[in-house]
């Protein structure tokens, strides 16, 4: 039995390789040998999608259906580090162990984050930069002159300006009750209407206000600059309920004394 | 006024050079078609996109009505339109079905059903669908045995296994079928003839499409990845094309989304995997020109015939070659003989003193110029051998034709595997004598 559009069909096969070098049809040998492709074949067709890489080890992720293969690179930030360190091509065997000592300027940097997004674990674009920044340390290269590690110290001060990302941070594992009932303020769009903090169902009529929460704090940070301020909408959405709860208590048992009613001020 | 430069001079030209190219046949105005749509309609199920249509090359096919762009969506068949073992268990044979021990298989489930909605005629709820299924398949096991016996070797032999195997299916659900006998006036045995079953699993096995293994508690472990989808089946494979086609849990339907564009009118294919002409053959009946993934297979004895018969190191070295999955799957290809057939040649080449080297020859290194030589050399001699063999059998095959006549149809899907193979075979010769120039 042959169903149509089978998906079984197609192989996915990731290599690591060094692009370009005679050496690397032995390194493809043994794993794309047993699945009936030509290894110099495919060796000649990554060098060719692959010029730019000339020289760089990579990891490549081969589609495979029936002997014809499709080619895309992974792309790990180590290898987009170094290829934008353009560093002359050498010879692997003749120099071994070199230091990559050279200097990449902050835009670049900018653009790698920007390509790895995907795959960050971080909630804003500035961690990608901190991880990329992470990485260059790692490889022992400089950026804008100075140690990585600097440039790092600079965006947490707010020193240094980054450019926001415009998607969404990506879902990362928690499903979104998990996120909602954390304490921490949730920049995403939220849909439920149950409030962060409960309501004290004890009312004390001729206490003070001072059990209401306080109105959220207005958070400035470093990416607060030049950019559009997300709305925390969570934390006054839940804080304008309970101060709306309180006025109706108020409302019917009446004003005690000495206690004028708050204003409610919305940001 | 200079000639030719007005607007109908531009459609007369225009004229001239698509009327070279042949045009499809619009078929739907075609009473079944008209039925079809009507019952998709009302199984909630509406398209301005395709068209049923006769194209001169493929036959029967779907045309489209607009130009379609990359990425775009060609067809979406909602769940209720398709046949699956889910509509048979909740259909009059369910409850025969669950009664059954051991259970049946999801293929013999969906086969009973089209054969009794088929004998039920008008009264069948699918009769518009099953009108427009064809009457007769030219899958190898609804040959004549002797056009399969024109067939090459090692699809001959893939052949005879399918018709033992769909044997093998009708004598072991007699049983089954005697056990509906409540359901039908007539006896069972002229209902589910051999014929009959033959023709119910034909179909399943050309015009099925995957989908997702769900298992049912009535029915045996098998992996029950077939749904029979209507209309859609009508479209034709290319294997230049690539689709995205899969069942969209959200939306609850089959979306095939195109990667490809079409012009207006143009036949609108699909890619029913990667498969070379003889598994086409095998499991579809049909045979596609210029397909870059057919390809000629050696075989074992082939390899040995050729090699010096004197070498003592012969078994241990196809011992080898079997270990590390070398003996299967060696071809001749459109750029050549393929990599794993020169490695396993140049392994079986190997002089006595260099046989301590045999890992690096599966790695692809080269040991020695002379290995390489001779290695190509047979190689040579093994394509040759083939060309003259396709030679034969398309001269035996020309033979029949003008014997029987009746076989005609048969014969030409038969002839048209052989040429397809004698293009690829003399296709690797070439590239082999300019490797072997390379050498010399």
């Amino acid at each position: 039995m042959r169903p149509k559009c089978d998906p079984n069909e197609i192989k996915v096969v990731y290599l690591r390789c060094t692009v370009g070098e005679v050496s690397a049809t032995s390194a493809l040998a043994p794993k794309i040998g047993p699945l009936g492709l030509s290894p110099k074949k495919a060796g000649d067709d990554i060098a060719k999608a692959m010029g730019d890489w000339k020289g760089l080890r990579i990891t490549v992720k081969l589609t495979i259906q029936n002997r014809q293969a499709q080619i895309e690179v992974v792309p790990s930030a180590s290898t987009l580090i170094i290829k934008a360190l353009k560093e002359p091509p050498r010879d692997r065997k003749k120099q071994e162990n070199i230091q990559h000592s050279g200097n990449v300027t902050f835009d670049e940097i900018i653009n790698i984050p920007q390509q790895m997004r995907h795959r960050s674990l971080a909630k804003e674009l500035t961690g990608t930069i901190k991880e990329i920044l992470g990485t260059a340390q790692s490889v022992g290269c400089n950026v804008d002159g100075c140690h990585p590690h600097g440039i790092t110290d600079d965006i947490n001060s707010g020193a240094v300006e980054c450019p926001a990302c415009d998607e969404s941070p990506p879902q990362r594992g928690l499903p979104r009750e998990l996120l909602w009932h954390s304490h921490l303020p949730k920049a995403c769009s939220v849909t439920s209407s149950q409030p962060l903090v409960s309501i004290p169902t004890h009312h004390c009529p001729g206490g003070s206000t001072d059990w209401l929460p306080q109105p959220p704090p207005l958070k400035k940070g470093p990416d607060s600059s030049g950019t559009k301020r997300r709305p925390m909408r969570a934390q006054w959405t839940s804080w304008i309920q309970v101060w709306q709860d309180h006025l109706l208590w108020r409302k019917a048992s009446g004003p005690p004394v000495g206690v004028s009613s708050p204003t409610q001020d919305e940001n | 006024m200079q000639k030719g430069k007005g607007r109908t001079s531009r459609i007369r030209r225009r004229k001239l050079c698509r009327s070279s190219e042949p045009r499809g046949v619009n078929e739907s105005h075609k009473s079944e078609f008209i039925e079809l749509r009507k019952w998709l309609k009302a199984r909630k199920f509406q398209d301005s996109n395709l068209a049923p249509a006769c194209f001169p090359g493929t036959g029967r096919g779907l045309m489209s009505q607009t130009s379609l762009q990359e990425g775009e969506m060609i067809i979406s068949l909602p769940e209720s339109c398709l046949l699956t073992t889910d509509t048979v268990i909740q259909s009059y044979l369910g409850a025969y079905i669950t009664k059954w021990k051991p259970p049946p298989s999801p293929l013999l489930a969906l086969c009973t059903f089209l054969v009794s909605e088929k004998h039920a005629g008008d009264r069948s709820l699918w009769k518009p669908y099953l009108e427009i299924l064809p009457k007769a398949y030219t899958c190898p096991v609804c040959l004549e045995p002797e056009v399969v016996n024109l067939l090459p070797k090692s699809l001959k032999a893939k052949a005879e296994e399918q018709r033992a195997h769909v044997q093998e299916f009708f004598a072991s659900s007699r049983d089954f079928f005697s056990s509906l006998q409540p359901l039908f006036v007539e006896a069972v045995d002229s209902i589910f003839s051999y014929s009959a079953l033959l023709w119910a699993w034909c179909t399943v096995n050309t015009r099925a499409v995957y989908l997702r293994p769900r298992q049912q508690e009535c029915l045996s472990a098998e992996p029950d990845t077939c749904a029979l989808a209507p209309y859609l089946d009508l479209l034709n494979h290319s294997p230049h094309v690539q689709v995205k086609a899969a069942f969209n849990e959200e939306t609850h339907s089959y979306e095939i989304r195109t990667t490809s564009r079409w012009r207006k009118h143009e036949e609108v294919f699909i890619c029913y995997g990667p498969h070379d002409n003889q598994r086409l053959f095998l499991e579809y009946g049909f045979v596609s020109v210029r397909n870059p993934h057919a390809c000629v297979y050696v075989s074992r004895e082939i390899l040995v015939k050729y090699l010096p018969s004197r070498d003592k190191q012969m078994d241990k070295k196809i011992s080898i070659l079997k270990d590390h999955g070398y003996i299967e799957n060696l071809t001749f290809g459109w750029d050549g003989p393929s990599w794993r057939l020169l490695t396993a040649l140049k392994l079986l080449c190997l002089e006595a003193e260099k046989f301590t080297c045999w890992k690096k020859v599966l790695l692809g290194e080269v040991i020695s110029d002379t290995n390489e030589k001779t290695s190509l050399d047979i190689a040579q001699k093994i394509c040759y051998y083939f060309i003259e063999e396709t030679n034969v059998m398309l001269q035996k095959v020309s033979h029949m034709k003008d014997e029987k006549e009746a076989l005609i149809n048969q014969l030409t899907l038969v002839e048209s595997l052989w040429m397809e193979e004698l293009k690829i075979l003399r296709a690797s010769a070439e590239t082999l004598h300019s490797l072997q120039t390379a050498f010399t």
